[in-house]
């Protein structure tokens, strides 16, 4: 069955622009950062759960509903309307939840109810807050009292430039590690921190220098202790947090522009995605990229090893990709972010079921029609809302952990969209 | 917690839920079985059969090079009863081992249990395999193995072998040689060596492995036997089993004698240096922290127990067994109110206890079900079966300075040694107590074998004497 563009269309959508219980003075002067929870609390037609929201150093905690997919799949229409998801909230000034006194959130990852833990939050300068339930202040603290961490430049962190984020951490599969990436901005080193997550949270482990790089953006993990970080030399560093201070290989991506982006699948273990500042956006194979580097039949004089990608994709009309998502559900799933605050739904199955790992002579995939259009499943743009001078932002999409497909959004004017996409395959 | 009223007891007499004896036969002739080197381990399955009345598990036993599974059952009522109605059983006496081995096949009669009470005889849970000639499970070939480690057989590995000079071995279920292999080239491990090296002298293996919690990480320790410092190897067990992910020297030390984890990154080294040195497998090439113990002779042993994740014991040459909490030790070096002047830091343990006689102490072990016991093993090869609840039940935290000196020693001794096993006249004072050589079964409570160097195998659980 020939696949064409699919319409813009929507098995549910709702948006709210929440109220504030303080007041604030604009909006767009505030970074934002998304995330859901893990709650899902089936009730009558609806599935409950809940998103997280940070506005400079507030995070808030919606209630939302998501209509249940009960009906059979031949039933299913693209809606219209806008859903009813934030009902519950709407029109309720909200007050924190947590507040990170003095920081600009940047990013959060919600780790939930049992553990200790619930929120670990990330703030511009890189400093870590660990927040639990219940307690409005962090209970844990990792501080960087480095480059922009002075007090004066945290107070006014949010109003710095803000094209990247120059920090970012990640949590191991078990949660027991915490790994981050800062920069000292200045220097001409970036540094990576291994952290307790376990026994002592928030003790720092190890300190590692990543040379010859000013600002690591990406680190991510593959399990409980494979990792990799992204940084400014376009060096995609792969490392154990039980081996000595060098990475373990290392994956060199000079053509298509800045590395911005880089996300690995949990769902698979071995796929990741990378994106760069032309819009590229690559599926990669950790077990072809480190075979690569231990096969020396054609490096025999020192050449660098041939690392290909197994397939890769582009955005329209070159648009930057500022971040990358794989879904949690699905090991095919893929979102990435447009430099405009677009977001491309991929589904990488048609790639994937060409690449034979076996086979190392016919990757990469090239980005061509066929594939492109086999694989962009959605696009959301936020209607007129977007213009081209607004830059997309990392953290600010999120996948829900738990529901297929339905994917969060907060906009730089703090309206949240949480929507499904409706997909032709799935009624057909 | 309830008070104990029991007067002092010294030692407990030699009281059986259960005994089961076991000379194997092997299909391969054997020279002298007394040549070579023997471990034991349990596996962790256990199957309950109702209809036959049985609980069955298997135990791996080592002899040199071979490794061989043997199961047992044993009568499933003395674990799925209460206590009360297991109290009732009559207990088995355990006398003159040497002579009665022809009895175990005496009472193959289960039903026939006030027979059993009367005549004191043993258990027959190999009745499956007495007098079948065993063949090798697995073997290392080459190697003499000195340690077992199971570890699931849902897992890519079903057990890991250490051999004495530190090679390390993945073994399958199935697949009778190695799967991977890290193999130690150094010292003994020539060919040669590795050949011979079961008439090595061997006092104390001066190789071991502790594998993390969740399995995903194992450290080994070995030493080169000349160069004055030990080697410690973080391999992963994860992603790629067998794959060395670091190298640590442990400064000053010839032999590191013992490597426990104590959940999935932290864990302890025992040296020759008479030092426990605490590390993390994230944190860089240096300890934590570390713990000297100069008094009561060398450390020779060490444990840490996997139910709290916080205890661990130590056990010394001239027979002291001492208990302690990881917690403590590691707040002692970090409070500075007693060591302005770069004083040691002041860590004391829980408690102190002792083999009588002195009796070296060779190899310690945690139950794997219970926080509060563990067995230790006496140069002779005696075991010794603690129970630490009645100094838990009377220990505040709070009031530290009480922890050490909670009871007379001799009613603590008396209070918490709640089984002794002798295995009889088989044991001479002269044997060397060797590691490795009991086990406590990782799912059945209180169930341990134990080999000798005559390849007898013991299986048994204690009749503890519990006052309500």
């Amino acid at each position: 069955m020939a696949k064409t563009y699919k319409p813009k269309s929507y098995e549910y959508i709702s948006s709210l622009k929440p109220r504030f219980t303080q007041r604030v003075d604009n909006v767009f002067h505030h970074d934002k950062a998304f995330t859901f929870s893990n709650k899902i609390v089936p009730q009558e037609g609806t599935l409950g759960t809940s998103v997280i929201y940070s506005q400079g150093s507030d995070i808030y905690e919606m209630d939302c509903a998501l209509p249940l997919g009960t009906e059979s799949d031949a039933k299913r229409q693209p809606q219209t309307e806008y859903g009813d998801a934030f009902k519950s909230v709407e029109g309720k000034p909200l007050s924190p939840k947590w507040v990170y006194q003095g920081e600009t959130v940047s990013k959060m990852e919600y780790l939930g109810n049992g553990n200790e833990t619930t929120l670990l939050a990330m703030s511009k300068n890189g400093s870590l807050a660990w927040f639990q339930e219940g307690v409005k202040v962090p209970v844990h603290i990792v501080q960087e009292m480095m480059g922009p961490a002075t007090s004066y430049a945290a107070m006014h962190s949010h109003v710095r430039p803000n094209n990247l984020a120059v920090s970012d951490f990640t949590l191991s599969y078990d949660n027991e590690t915490v790994v981050k990436s800062q920069s000292n901005g200045s220097e001409e080193d970036s540094i990576l921190k291994i952290i307790d997550n376990a026994g002592k949270p928030s003790e720092i482990l190890r300190t590692i220098h990543v040379p010859g790089t000013t600002v690591t953006h990406t680190v991510k993990f593959f399990d409980n202790h494979l990792y990799a970080s992204c940084s400014d030399d376009n060096v995609i560093r792969f490392w154990d947090t039980r081996t000595g201070d060098k990475p373990l290989f290392i994956l060199e991506d000079p053509k298509n522009g800045s590395l911005n982006a880089f996300d690995s699948s949990s769902v698979s273990n071995n796929l990741f995605v990378t994106g760069t500042s032309t819009g590229f956006v690559k599926l990669w194979d950790i077990r072809a990229v480190e075979t690569a580097t231990t096969d020396l039949s054609k490096r025999q004089n020192g050449e660098d090893p041939i690392q290909n990608e197994i397939a890769n994709f582009y955005h329209k009309g070159g648009e930057a990709v500022v971040d990358v998502q794989f879904s949690y559900t699905s090991p095919y799933e893929v979102a990435t972010v447009g430099g405009t605050g677009n977001i491309y739904h991929w589904d990488m199955e048609y790639a994937l079921s060409n690449y034979d790992d076996e086979d190392t002579e016919r990757v990469p995939q090239d980005a061509s029609e066929e594939l492109q259009t086999q694989s962009l499943r959605f696009l959301h743009t936020g209607g007129s809302r977007r213009n081209p001078q607004q830059k997309g932002k990392r953290n600010t999409v999120a996948w829900h952990p738990i529901v297929d497909d339905v994917i969060g959004t907060v906009d730089d004017d703090s309206l949240v969209t949480i929507y499904k996409p409706f997909s032709l395959e799935e009624s057909a | 917690m309830q008070r104990r009223n029991t007067p002092f007891r010294r030692g407990t007499p030699s009281l059986y839920h259960h005994l089961s004896m076991l000379k194997p036969s092997f299909a391969t002739r054997v020279d002298n079985v007394l040549h070579y080197d023997k471990t034991i381990t349990f596996r962790s399955e256990i199957i309950p059969d109702k209809a036959k009345g049985t609980l069955s598990t298997s135990l791996l036993y080592s002899q040199g090079s071979d490794i061989y599974e043997i199961d047992c059952s044993l009568p499933l009522d003395s674990f799925y009863t209460s206590s009360s109605s297991s109290s009732s059983r009559k207990p088995v006496k355990d006398e003159k081992k040497n002579d009665s081995q022809e009895t175990t096949k005496d009472n193959k009669d289960k039903d026939s249990e006030k027979e059993k009470s009367k005549i004191p005889s043993f258990d027959d849970a190999f009745a499956g395999v007495e007098g079948k000639r065993l063949s090798p499970k697995w073997a290392y070939l080459g190697e003499t193995v000195s340690k077992m480690s199971y570890l699931d057989s849902s897992d890519d590995s079903t057990m890991i072998a250490m051999s004495k000079n530190g090679s390390l071995a993945w073994f399958r279920d199935g697949i009778k040689v190695p799967v991977h292999i890290v193999q130690e080239m150094m010292g003994p491990a020539t060919s040669y060596a590795a050949m011979h090296s079961h008439v090595r002298p061997n006092n104390l293996a001066v190789s071991d492995f502790g594998l993390s919690a969740n399995l995903d990480t194992l450290v080994k320790s070995h030493s080169n036997g000349s160069e004055e410092d030990s080697i410690l190897k973080i391999i992963d067990n994860a992603g790629k089993p067998g794959e060395i992910l670091r190298t640590l020297h442990v400064p000053g030390t010839t032999v590191t004698h013992t490597v426990r984890f104590f959940d999935n990154y932290l864990y302890g080294t025992c040296s020759d240096d008479n030092t426990l040195r605490f590390w993390d497998t994230r944190t860089a090439e240096r300890p934590l922290f570390v713990l000297t113990e100069h008094q009561n002779g060398r450390l020779n042993s060490f444990d840490t127990s996997q139910v709290t994740g916080e205890l661990f014991v130590t056990g010394s040459s001239t027979g002291v067994i001492k208990l302690w909490d990881i917690r403590a030790v590691e707040n002692a070096t970090t409070d500075l109110t007693h060591r302005q002047n770069g004083e040691d830091p002041i860590q004391n343990e829980l408690v102190s206890l002792y083999h009588s006689g002195g009796d070296s102490v060779a190899d310690v072990a945690f139950s794997d079900t219970s926080s509060s016991e563990f067995i230790t093993v006496g140069g002779t090869g005696n075991v010794y079966h603690w129970d630490m609840e009645y100094l838990f039940g009377r220990n505040d935290d709070d009031n530290e300075d009480d922890s050490t000196t909670t009871a007379a020693p001799e009613e603590l001794q008396g209070q918490c040694l709640k089984f002794f096993h002798t295995a009889g006249g088989r044991r001479t004072s002269a044997q060397q107590g060797k590691r490795n050589i009991v086990a406590m079964h990782p799912v059945i409570e209180d169930l341990v074998c134990t080999v000798t160097p005559d390849s007898q195998i013991s299986l048994y659980r204690p009749l503890k004497l519990r006052t309500v």
